[in-house]
């Protein structure tokens, strides 16, 4: 009977010591898993690369700028999630990371939210950008690891962000890269 | 009276008590007259002096006459030293008493010309100079400026040399374009009643004389085949001979870009060729002494395309390009930089051209040809018109005064596709008020077997107002080779409306994807930002969607027919 009350005991201080559950990611009522740092992952600061934009009359293209973090976690997740704040020209409002992104076989799987598609103003430019800036944020942090990314919408498959570029299939940064031209 | 006087200046001034005796207010009136009629006679005279030395200008075009002392103006007419006339190209011949001076033009023409000293330099009177020499003038009395222009008289083509003459010697420059070389004759005016001289050599085929602007002569040479050419006269002359010769190299034209750091290979071009492949198409090749980057930049409007060699440089033995083709009417080698390193090609089209480059240890070779679904005639070719999104997918919407992109893309598409159809070509609509994918979009074109696939979008940026302009997309190969129809069409539609260039791009874009492993060139068109409240009242006038579509028109009859882009 002591034994057993001993183990109830452990169990109940096990549950609130590690924080009744929160340590797994889970919001309770939203039903979105956030990317969290493993419980085992040392805190430590990393430099990561995200990129903004850079706005001309002919266009838009990309900058690298290297950041440093202390936000602990897989640094595909923290990349991601870096690369979604750092610029409101190339992020639709709102868009949101809903699970740690899963590597298979170099591919490396989104799941933004709604507002992602929701929040998407048009234009062929900026939707290039903004895909290219999510491929490059997670392409150049991976080392190595990963070279295409599929984005999911609320864990499924969309057809497109804005009309102009299938997301059906992993891209790679190459295919939403626009060539600097030349003008006539 | 003399008392109410007195009262009053007693008034008014105590301190000053004037007093008069008869007599004394004539003497005054004498005086006081004497003085006004002094002051004028004096003013007179003075203006009268300054009137004769009122120093003045002498522009030959737009430069200064170097002559000193100052040439003067005396209310009618500028006289200037006599060193005026070295200028223009004449001399003179003093007689005895020096008041008179014989000008001897460069034309052979001669005058006598009375001299006036002012000060101790002999002047002579620029409107008598002007008869002998030839020429027209004019005077601005504001800057008190005197501009003489060189007449231009009829032009010559012998032995393979142009001959231009003018009434006096004048700076000129030599350039070359599109086929095309020409001279401008700086401060000179074209007197000729023909303004196009037909010439019938085997290489230059026509002279066109016209005013470039209001100071600048031009005389343009429209050429059959690739030529060099020489200048034969040292500017500035009254003489202007220009060799043209397919023989001559085409000088080495001076480099016109800020050198940038260059970590490429560096080689030497030996030799450039031109060999032909067929009527249709031809390789431009560079000897090379080994492999370095080439970079090239690609045009309509002209068509032209210019290879940019920063590693390269010119060999020592290079004798200019061999060989020649139809479609290829020019070829120049230059400097690329302005600080003399690095090579640029410039070819210069009849018509539009596709282009592919290889490189090697040992050359560059660009293939040029004509591009696919090129020839023929616009009445024969069916377009795809494909009208971005559609049913639940409005496109842009935000921030777009309530308009909806599918709502004007298929709106455009019906009006550029009637357009299209008056002009005697065949069109087909990928879709109606319904959403079709993406995948299916190029289906529609591929199945029909058509010539051309254009797709029509409206752009938009995150934040209203902060993007404007019409761009032309094409689908990026790895290759990178540019699309001539999504260069046409940028560049036609731009011409036509007037709207801001932001360029012909290559990207991934799926609804162009589908047609990669066809011969169906195909474009994305962003017609102008629906977020932008310039661009979206544009978008909704049927006026300019007008002039959008006739430029649309202008491209493919320049891509289909060969005709240029204006």
């Amino acid at each position: 009977m002591i034994a057993v009350l001993v183990v109830v005991v452990a169990a109940i201080a096990t549950y609130f010591i590690t924080g009744g559950g929160k340590g797994s990611g889970e919001e309770p009522g939203s039903g979105r898993a956030k990317p969290t740092a493993t419980v085992t992952e040392e805190r430590r600061e990393r430099t990561l690369t995200v990129f903004v934009a850079n706005v001309t009359k002919d266009g838009m293209t990309l900058s690298p700028v290297r950041k440093r973090t202390s936000a602990a976690g897989d640094i595909l997740d923290v990349a991601v999630e870096m690369q979604l704040s750092a610029d409101k020209k190339l992020i639709p409002r709102g868009t949101e990371l809903l699970s740690p992104v899963e590597t298979t076989g170099g591919v490396a799987t989104i799941n933004l939210s709604k507002e992602f598609v929701d929040n998407f103003p048009g234009g062929s430019t900026q939707e290039a950008l903004t895909l290219n800036s999510i491929a490059r944020a997670a392409v150049d942090n991976s080392g190595g690891k990963v070279n295409k990314i599929r984005i999911l919408v609320e864990g499924e498959a969309v057809e497109t962000l804005g009309g102009h570029f299938s997301l059906r299939e992993p891209f790679d940064v190459k295919s939403t890269t626009v060539t600097p031209d030349n003008k006539d | 009276m003399e008392e109410r006087d007195l009262a009053h200046v007693s008034k008014c001034q105590p301190a000053q008590v004037y007093l008069e005796y008869p007599g004394m207010r004539l003497m005054k009136r004498i005086t006081a007259g004497s003085a006004v009629i002094l002051l004028i006679l004096s003013s007179v005279s003075i203006s009268t002096a300054w009137a004769e030395h009122i120093p003045a200008r002498i522009l030959l075009g737009t430069r200064e006459a170097p002559v000193a002392p100052s040439p003067v103006y005396d209310g009618k007419r500028v006289f200037a030293p006599l060193a005026v006339l070295r200028s223009l190209g004449a001399s003179h011949i003093a007689a005895p008493d020096a008041k008179l001076v014989t000008v001897i033009a460069a034309s052979g023409e001669t005058g006598d010309v009375s001299t006036v000293d002012v000060g101790d330099t002999p002047m002579i009177p620029m409107d008598k100079v002007m008869q002998i020499v030839g020429g027209k003038s004019k005077w601005d009395s504001e800057k008190r400026t005197l501009t003489l222009l060189a007449t231009l008289g009829p032009v010559e083509f012998v032995d393979h040399t142009l001959k231009i003459n003018c009434s006096f010697p004048v700076a000129y420059s030599v350039g070359d374009w599109g086929g095309k070389l020409w001279i401008d004759a700086r401060g000179a005016t074209v007197e000729s009643e023909a303004r196009e001289v037909w010439i019938g050599d085997s290489v230059v085929e026509r002279a066109r004389l016209g005013q470039f602007n209001p100071t600048t002569a031009r005389v343009a040479l429209d050429l059959n085949k690739i030529a060099g050419y020489r200048l034969e006269s040292t500017s500035p002359s009254a003489k202007i001979l220009l060799r043209v010769d397919k023989d001559l190299p085409a000088p080495v034209q001076p480099g016109n870009e800020e050198a940038k750091p260059y970590k490429g290979g560096s080689f030497t071009i030996e030799q450039a060729r031109v060999e032909k492949v067929d009527e249709k198409s031809f390789e431009v090749t560079l000897a090379t002494s080994g492999q370095g980057g080439a970079s090239v930049d690609y045009g309509v409007m002209p068509p032209q395309i210019v290879l940019k060699m920063p590693g390269a440089r010119l060999s020592d033995d290079f004798q200019g390009a061999d060989g020649s083709h139809p479609l290829l009417k020019g070829m120049r080698l230059g400097k690329l930089c302005t600080d003399g390193t690095g090579v640029r090609m410039e070819l210069d089209f009849s018509r539009i051209m596709a282009y592919d480059i290889r490189e090697t240890d040992s050359a560059i070779a660009v293939r040029l040809s004509l591009p696919d679904s090129s020839g023929g005639t616009l009445r024969e070719k069916l377009i795809v018109i494909d009208p971005g999104h559609g049913g639940q997918d409005k496109g842009c919407h935000m921030n777009c005064g309530g308009v909806l992109e599918k709502d004007v893309t298929l709106n455009i598409a019906r009006e550029l596709a009637a357009a299209l159809q008056k002009a005697g070509a065949r069109t087909i609509i990928t879709r109606g008020e319904e959403y079709i994918s993406l995948a299916e979009r190029p289906s529609v074109a591929i199945n029909n077997d058509a010539d051309f696939f254009i797709s029509i979008h409206c752009n938009a940026c995150e934040k209203p107002n902060d993007g404007c302009g019409i761009e032309t997309y094409y689908y990026r190969t790895e290759r990178g080779t540019r699309s001539p129809l999504a260069y046409a069409i940028q560049a036609a539609t731009c011409s036509h409306t007037g709207m801001y260039n932001r360029g012909a791009k290559g990207m991934g874009l799926a609804v162009l994807r589908g047609l990669v492993e066809t011969d169906i060139p195909g474009v994305l068109l962003e017609c102008g930002f629906l977020n932008h409240n310039s661009d979206r009242a544009k978008l909704l006038d049927k006026n300019w969607r007008k002039k959008l579509c006739d430029g649309v028109i202008t491209a493919l009859r320049a891509y289909v027919e060969g005709s240029p882009i204006k």
